[in-house]
């Protein structure tokens, strides 16, 4: 079996969104599936998972493009002044793309992180519309996201094995403090967290994502949801979910995963993750869905 | 804000075709320069936290191509079938990068970017391929000095904790030393983020060497190097018999970690990088 890979540039309204392509030779598909990255620090340590899963994915005969998002990795933009609304954007644009140029003719999708966020809400808005989202740990409730986020930040950068000078002498530990906070009023309310500029668009996004606003409700949605995650962010879910009418037709999956990571450790934001598990499960629930009629 | 002076490509190469590099090159400014930038340990070629791309879209600004490129394994490339060990197979890896820029772009001056483990990947590239006119280093080679252990002790005594912290941790040392026996032993996890320093006269050597082939090269020390380096002038002090004041810059940057984490110090350390290499290729040819 032969997996070939090709990487592009693809135009869209804010610049160009790099997409790297897997096709499974054997098995010529026309069900694609687009792999939308999470962000900020999380992008670095997911980057290897979703290449090993595109790659299984396309074992399986789906046609992948893992997409990096407007303002991320080798795509264009600044992530300070990228927007939620770009990615979304983006990741039709993508879409589009992939029906013009690779004939695929069925879609489904897989969110890492805040990327299944993100499929989750532009779906229930109509703004995306996809057979199967897959969500890999979706960010549930983003004022936790974010305080956490906020949380690791401080104490990295209070971290003396890493800002090795702020030991010398407590003071100029003070004064990092204070100077990160009069650059950050300067930044046009941009937040920095764990290595970037957060612009006030995704922090208003962020803000307003909840379990109940993300929660799968199948009057609006037309796309099967498929949820992993571990019990402890899920473990409001039977009360979010209470609204739900489960009559109406649309299946709803949710798995727990046996993977344990610590998205927030400050002293491991640059390791690489390998979540085996989660990729099994992840790949077997979207051939399972995808695939059927 | 995306660069509008930028025409990006992605290459594959290699002689197995596994290889993913991107070529930025500008638009408006030409200065017939590349900077080869390679992956901080097992990064992708994005560099860490992005800064690669931060780098290459200051240098097109400036009318410097740079070329992103992503070693064996390591983010877009694959490691090939039968492959070399690790460092051996990287090595590889560098030859057919440089025997690609050698057939495709004959008319550049070629750089060589590296930081942490890529910044000893681009010391033995400069060593071995004649095509590069020289080096960028983020946390490379440093050799300790008189003035590196004055500055140590003095470190210590400013800080008390640190002191009685440094005691405690010799005491313990016998008990929670790990034994390695070699690098190679290593994971490839442990491997790509630990590099061994070689012997000093063989550096000494390296250093004679490309100042025999005229090469220019910057080295950038952060505050994540403290455990080799302390002061600016150190590799100078280290190496007083060669005359490396002239080609050889270093920067010091205490304040910034191991990986520039922080927006304002990957700002300032792109900012101070793109200048020197301005210094260092006067020439524009407008197109």
């Amino acid at each position: 079996m032969t997996i070939e890979r090709q990487f592009q540039f693809i135009p869209t309204d804010t610049g160009q969104c790099y997409v790297a392509t897997y096709q499974n030779t054997d098995k010529k598909s026309t069900t694609g599936i687009i792999l939308v990255p999470p962000i900020g620090h999380e992008y670095f340590r997911c980057h290897h998972w979703m290449t090993e899963t595109s790659v299984a994915l396309a074992e399986q005969g789906f046609y992948v493009l893992r997409l990096d998002g407007p303002g991320q990795g080798d795509s264009t933009g600044d992530w300070v002044h990228s927007t939620p609304q770009q990615w979304i954007d983006a990741i039709n644009v993508v879409k589009t793309w992939g029906r013009d140029h690779l004939a695929i003719r069925r879609w489904a999708a897989l969110g890492i992180r805040m990327g299944g966020s993100l499929l989750q809400l532009a779906s229930l808005q109509n703004l995306l519309t996809f057979r199967v989202i897959a969500a890999w740990q979706p960010i549930v409730q983003g004022t936790d996201y974010l305080n956490n986020l906020r949380a690791a930040h401080q104490v990295m950068i209070r971290d003396h094995r890493r800002f090795w000078l702020s030991q010398i002498g407590n003071t100029i530990s003070e004064s990092l403090t204070k100077e990160w906070m009069q650059k950050n009023i300067q930044q046009n309310n941009a937040e920095e967290c764990l290595g970037f500029y957060y612009g006030p668009s995704w922090l208003e996004w962020m803000q307003a994502i909840t379990m109940k606003a993300m929660a799968p409700a199948s009057q609006y949605q037309k796309s099967q949801s498929i949820w992993l995650s571990d019990k402890h962010t899920l473990k409001n879910l039977p009360e979010a979910t209470a609204h739900i009418d489960g009559a109406a037709g649309s299946e709803w999956i949710v798995q727990t995963t046996e993977d344990d990571i610590n998205w927030f450790d400050p002293n491991h934001i640059e390791q690489r993750i390998y979540a085996t598990d989660a990729k099994m499960q992840l790949v077997d629930a979207l051939v399972k869905y995808a695939f059927r009629k | 804000m995306p660069s509008e002076n930028s025409i990006q490509d992605v290459f594959t190469l290699g002689r197995h075709n596994h290889l993913v590099a991107i070529m930025e090159r500008p638009c408006l400014l030409e200065r017939q320069q590349l900077v080869v930038m390679i992956n901080a340990g097992l990064v992708p070629h994005v560099g860490p936290f992005r800064m690669h791309v931060d780098l290459s879209r200051a240098l097109v600004d400036q009318g410097i191509a740079s070329l992103r490129f992503d070693l064996s394994g390591i983010g877009d490339s694959q490691w090939p079938i039968n492959a070399a060990v690790g460092v051996e197979q990287h090595l590889q890896d560098m030859d057919d990068l440089t025997a690609w820029i050698q057939q495709n772009f004959p008319d550049y001056s070629v750089w060589v970017f590296g930081s942490c483990t890529g910044a000893d990947y681009a010391h033995q590239v400069l060593c071995h391929h004649a095509l590069f006119v020289g080096g960028i280093f983020l946390d490379g080679y440093a050799y300790p000095t008189f003035g590196f252990h004055a500055r140590k002790i003095a470190d210590l005594l400013k800080s008390p904790s640190r002191l009685i912290a440094a005691i405690g941790r010799r005491c313990l040392q016998p008990l929670t030393r790990k034994k390695v026996e070699s690098h190679a032993d290593l994971n490839l996890e442990t491997q790509s983020f630990t590099w061994t320093l070689p012997p000093k006269t063989e550096t000494e050597q390296d250093y004679q060497d490309w100042l025999n082939r005229n090469l220019f090269w910057l080295n950038v020390f952060s505050g994540g190097a403290h455990d080799y380096f302390r002061y600016s002038h150190q590799i100078y002090d280290a190496f007083p018999k060669l005359a490396l004041q002239e080609r050889c810059e270093i920067i010091h940057l205490p304040r910034a970690d191991h990986l520039y984490t922080r927006v304002l110090d990957r700002k300032m350390v792109i900012e101070m990088i793109v200048d020197w290499m301005i210094n260092r290729c006067p020439e524009v040819v407008k197109l």
